[in-house]
């Protein structure tokens, strides 16, 4: 019994013989470079910076000499590296926030809630926050996750930094405050104005857009 | 001044306003908030349906980023310089 049912599992499936060569540096450049150049620009905001993240995340992949079938996982696995070269760059450089970076939005976030002895810090008629209709909705669309990044792109260095370490990659906010050298309470006085900044920004250029033509 | 005016007053009194509800609703993203600012909110939350919709409008934004990776990049229209690339190559076929 047990052995027809061995009989009857599939063989392991040959390499496919298209498949592209295991290590081959030069198709990586072509196939994952601008993925992983845009991923760097994002965080590090400077082309030459992400160049070098580009160009180290193959050396080490080099080096490291895994073989993967697939592009997806491929893809993946130059990402991972390209994260911890990115968050190795802000070890070495972080050291110091500027002035833009602190007060960024200080202007705007005051003047979006209304500050008279009556109505003390509600939203100023201005700024409240405006329904959004079907937000899930948007996640599919190309063009909304270009307002995103283009959104995201006004965010002052440091900020954008901050924000695509937490809301992107997802980092613990100890270790984003360790690799960006600031406290606790600076990162989340800029989170808060990252986001108040994004939602205002994605309110403006897409949804308030998206509701005049769907 | 009737029993429900009394109690609208009393919410009124423990609630957090909007600026700071918006500030709260964000560090909530980040870590725990401690009692007496969580009952605040949770109070001024009950009260103002804009926080509600503003606090919404951000776990959007925190989940969308996170749970999506790879769209912003499909998205991005900028590439890897043609000098980049060359250098690139060139770097990788000495380090084989």
């Amino acid at each position: 019994m047990l052995d027809a049912m061995q009989g009857e599992k599939p063989s392991p499936p040959a390499a496919p013989t298209n498949a592209p060569a295991a290590t081959d540096p030069e198709r990586w450049v072509d196939e994952h470079g601008d993925c992983l150049f845009r991923f760097a620009l994002m965080r590090l905001r400077d082309p030459a910076r992400a160049e070098d993240a580009v160009q180290e995340t193959f050396l080490a992949a080099l080096k490291g000499g895994h073989n993967y079938s697939g592009r997806g996982a491929e893809r993946t696995w130059l990402i991972g590296i390209l994260k911890n070269k990115i968050c190795d760059y802000f070890r070495r450089a972080g050291r110091e926030v500027s002035f833009t970076d602190l007060e960024f939005y200080a202007g705007e976030e005051s003047e979006a809630f209304v500050d008279a002895a009556s109505n003390r810090g509600a939203w100023n008629s201005l700024s409240v926050p405006q329904e959004w209709s079907d937000p899930g909705h948007s996640l599919d669309r190309d063009l909304f996750w270009r307002a995103f990044r283009e959104c995201s792109d006004k965010l002052p260095g440091k900020v954008a930094s901050a924000f695509c370490l937490r809301e992107l990659d997802g980092i613990e906010s100890k270790e984003v405050c360790a690799l960006l050298s600031i406290t606790e309470s600076n990162l989340w006085v800029m989170l808060h104005r990252a986001r108040m900044a994004l939602r205002r920004c994605l309110e403006i250029n897409w949804f308030g857009k998206n509701k005049i033509s769907p | 001044m009737n029993f429900w005016h009394k109690i609208v007053q009393a919410c009124r009194e423990l609630s957090m306003d909007c600026h700071a509800a918006a500030h709260a609703q964000s560090e909530m993203l980040d870590h725990p908030l401690n009692g007496s600012r969580r009952a605040g909110l949770r109070v001024h939350l009950l009260l103002c349906k804009w926080c509600r919709r503003y606090g919404r409008q951000i776990r959007f934004m925190h989940t969308a980023g996170r749970r999506n990776p790879g769209k912003l990049e499909e998205a991005d229209q900028r590439t890897l310089s043609e000098t980049a690339r060359a250098r690139i190559k060139a770097k990788l076929r000495d380090g084989r």
